[in-house]
């Protein structure tokens, strides 16, 4: 099956919208407390990737697993599979008729035993965390986007999970709130020993906290590369299109 | 030299010319008189631009009596006709020269000499003139502007080997007219064994996307048939614009689409048909197991939350399904009580309001009310969830949309229907006394009795049933709508209407099933 040291691997997927294929037989494995960068162009099925890990798509081909178990989106091992998860939306996706305390809270209130008071000390914590303390009584709309974002952290950690998925956390944030962020998501890793993976395009967030990173070709629909970003820029071997993304494509003009 | 005609008037002018002619020629005796008249029709003719005529007219002058005047600026328009001749452009279709806007003042003409001179030395083929607009002063801009004909976008082609040049001049903007692309493909096609082609732009004053798509297009066009496109001598801007909008190629794996015949039509719908009717018996089998789950406790609602939606689909509807059966159960009094007066039952009034607001109207407009109000309301709100990602954090964090959302709506709905309608079978029966108390001998103890009397309990509980099973079909379509609502803002618009519709579709379908069901069972 797979490594023991492997929190995540993935075997030979393949996705697709209807006939319209977006990535062909990708294999990949995240280890333990590793922060996987899944980076590419626009378009390039980043995202979708992330949705068939967390099984909000259903594969065309393949498997994938979490530890040893197989992760199948509709079953019940899924289900338990999902509660280990954080994951952290593009918009912030928080429940727009609750306040943040209420997104927040409302993971701990179904799957913890905690009293009402100890569930709102685990929020005012988690709010906290991502800067947002005082903030608890407000509804997402009235936040700045970066708040949203940041909120949608809040909630992603409350159940302290093992594996966090990031969908381009640093996008429509300032460069200053992104790098706050970057620091936090390492400081996740390291605190919760957590298993991260990030979907973006920002290299300065892609060279400060990728363990290794993943790249997906839109032309070619597989990952051309997978390490860690320092060394791909300077291996020689690697696919010219992986060093043009990782250097804004000044090595075009080599 | 030969006498040029140029402006608007040109015939009218050639003509009157023509008509001064025959005097000169043949009478003697008149000299003095058409010398004067040459010199005054001289300078009336400097005085709109009519510089050709003028100056036939001043070399007629035979007694040089407008040299100090007419003479001297006719010679200033001598050279200015010389050089637009030589320029072989400026009158080139023989209009170009807007009779309007010639001043003979002398700062003018000091102007245009310039301008004439400066379009000399770039050897203008004349719709270059406005190229040098920015170096032209005040008044030679005014006349550029003017004349339109230096403003029209236009091109001009010539062969060089196995060259194709294409000239562009002009004004390429959006607001000035311009040639169709398909006479210049018609001139390239009709050229044998061409190479390359060349875009020219030395005569270009003015350009914007305009000029950008159909340079594009003349070199997919041309590319297509195995000519070199070569953007050397365009501006600079328009060649870094075209590279870039080639830099990334077209995507060749656009959707594929599918035969258009009848028959591959026939099968898509079929199939999609048949995935929708599989997608709604999923969503009511998963409905079923967990509305169950919520009976027995255990679901995963928050009983804020379900108390919030009870209030919003029960005590909030309340005012406006008052007023529409309240304004029914009148109508309907009304339509009755004319009809009654006829056969002096007006007491009968009292029979009609009560059973047809009890067993039918108080439920199918409750229904109807909460379908446009409530279901609308739940599509909505889903399918916004569904935009903003929220239905997918909910499923993340391994709590069932279906839980979450769809039980506590179709609960809440389902158990506040039948109130709402006993609301609205009592306000309607009261809108009915209100006319039939007012327009015939009834009186209010009267009604009352006759409605007690006319009404069983079995009318009521077959309303208030029809009307649970009313609020079930409104939930249901709205909550279905909204979770399969699209991820865009126009398809939650979508999801709203279509709720409407389908819940009020399924309301009168099962009303009419229930019609005949309580027939046959004699309730």
């Amino acid at each position: 099956m797979s490594n023991e040291q492997d929190a995540i691997s993935v075997k030979n997927l393949t996705m697709a919208y209807g006939d319209y294929t977006v990535m062909n037989s990708l294999n990949f494995s995240v280890s333990k407390r590793e922060i996987k960068v899944i980076m590419g162009g626009s378009g390039c099925g980043k995202s979708t990737l992330l949705k068939h890990l967390i099984g909000l798509e259903q594969a065309d081909v393949g498997e994938i697993f979490y530890g040893e178990e197989r992760f199948e989106p509709g079953t019940p091992e899924a289900e338990r599979i999902r509660r280990r998860f954080g994951v952290s939306f593009q918009g912030g996706a928080l429940w727009s008729s609750m306040t943040l305390e209420e997104n927040v809270a409302l993971p701990l209130e179904q799957y913890t035993d905690l009293s009402a008071s100890e569930i709102r000390d685990v929020v005012d914590f988690k709010l906290s965390l991502v800067g947002l303390a005082g903030f608890g009584h407000r509804l997402p709309s009235e936040l700045s986007g970066g708040m949203q974002k940041r909120a949608g952290l809040a909630r992603a950690i409350a159940l302290d999970p093992h594996i966090l998925f990031f969908d381009e956390p640093s996008a429509g944030l300032d460069p200053l709130s992104s790098r706050r962020l970057d620091d936090l998501i390492l400081e996740l890793r390291d605190a919760l020993g957590a298993t991260v993976i990030v979907v973006t395009h920002e290299l300065a967030s892609i060279f400060a906290i990728a363990d290794s990173a993943l790249f997906l070709d839109v032309e070619t629909k597989t990952a051309l590369c997978d390490g860690k970003p320092h060394d791909l820029i300077d291996d020689p071997k690697i696919d010219p299109k992986v060093r043009r993304f990782l250097s804004r494509g000044a090595s075009d003009n080599d | 030299m030969a006498c040029v005609f140029i402006g608007k008037d040109a015939e009218l002018v050639a003509a009157r010319f023509e008509r001064l002619k025959e005097p000169c020629c043949t009478g003697q005796g008149e000299d003095v008189v058409e010398d004067d008249f040459i010199k005054m029709l001289a300078e009336e003719r400097l005085g709109c631009g009519d510089i050709g005529l003028a100056a036939e007219l001043a070399q007629r002058d035979r007694h040089g009596t407008a040299d100090c005047g007419a003479h001297r600026r006719v010679v200033a328009f001598r050279q200015t006709e010389l050089a637009l001749s030589e320029g072989h452009a400026l009158m080139n279709r023989g209009k170009v020269v807007d009779q309007s806007a010639v001043q003979v003042e002398e700062d003018v003409l000091h102007d245009k000499m310039c301008f004439i001179r400066i379009a000399n030395r770039y050897s203008l083929d004349g719709l270059c003139m406005a190229r040098l607009h920015s170096m032209a002063s005040v008044g030679v801009r005014a006349f550029l502007n003017m004349s339109d004909t230096t403003q029209k976008a236009d091109w001009g082609t010539r062969r060089k080997g196995g060259t194709f040049v294409v000239h562009f001049s002009g004004a390429w903007v959006n607001s000035s007219p311009k040639p169709s692309v398909e006479t210049l493909h018609f001139d390239i096609e009709s050229e044998a064994e061409l190479t390359t082609l060349h875009l020219e732009a030395d005569h270009l004053t003015n350009w914007d996307s305009t000029l950008l798509v159909a340079v594009r297009q003349l070199c997919v066009w041309t590319e297509a048939r195995g000519i070199h496109p070569c953007l050397d001598g365009m501006p600079e801007g328009v060649q870094n614009l075209i590279e870039l909008s080639r830099a990334v190629p077209e995507n060749k794996q656009s959707d594929e689409e599918s035969p258009d015949d009848f028959l591959s039509n026939m099968g898509e719908r079929s199939l999609a048909a048949y995935r929708g009717l599989n997608g709604y018996f999923d969503f009511l089998g998963l409905l079923c197991i967990d509305l169950f789950a919520f009976l027995r406790g255990r679901g995963r609602v928050r009983a804020k939350d379900f108390l919030l939606l009870l209030q919003a689909t029960g005590p909030q509807a309340v005012p406006i399904v008052s007023l529409l059966s309240f304004l029914t159960g009148l109508i309907i009094a009304f339509i009755g009580v004319i009809q009654l007066q006829k056969f002096a039952a007006d007491i009968y009034v009292a029979d009609l309001v009560g059973l047809a607001v009890t067993r039918e109207l108080g439920a199918v407009m409750t229904g109807v009310i909460m379908a446009g109000r409530t279901g609308a309301a739940f599509a909505a709100q889903i399918g916004s969830m569904q935009v903003n990602e929220e239905v997918d954090a909910l499923t993340t964090f391994g709590i069932s949309p279906m839980q979450f959302l769809v039980v506590p709506r179709v609960w809440a709905l389902v158990l506040m229907m039948p109130l709402l309608c006993g609301c609205a079978n009592f306000v309607a029966i009261l809108g009915g006394m209100v006319v039939a108390v007012a327009i015939s001998d009834v009186t209010v103890l009267q009604y009352c009795h006759q409605v007690q009397a006319a009404v069983g309990l079995n009318d009521l509980a077959v309303g208030i049933f029809k009307s649970g099973i009313f609020g079930l079909i409104i939930a249901l379509a709205g909550c279905y709508r909204g979770l399969n609502c699209g991820r865009d803002a126009s398809s939650v618009g979508l999801a709203a209407t279509s709720a409407v519709v389908t819940s009020i579709t399924w309301i009168v379908i099962a009303d009419a099933i229930f019609a005949v069901m309580f027939q046959i069972l004699g309730i």
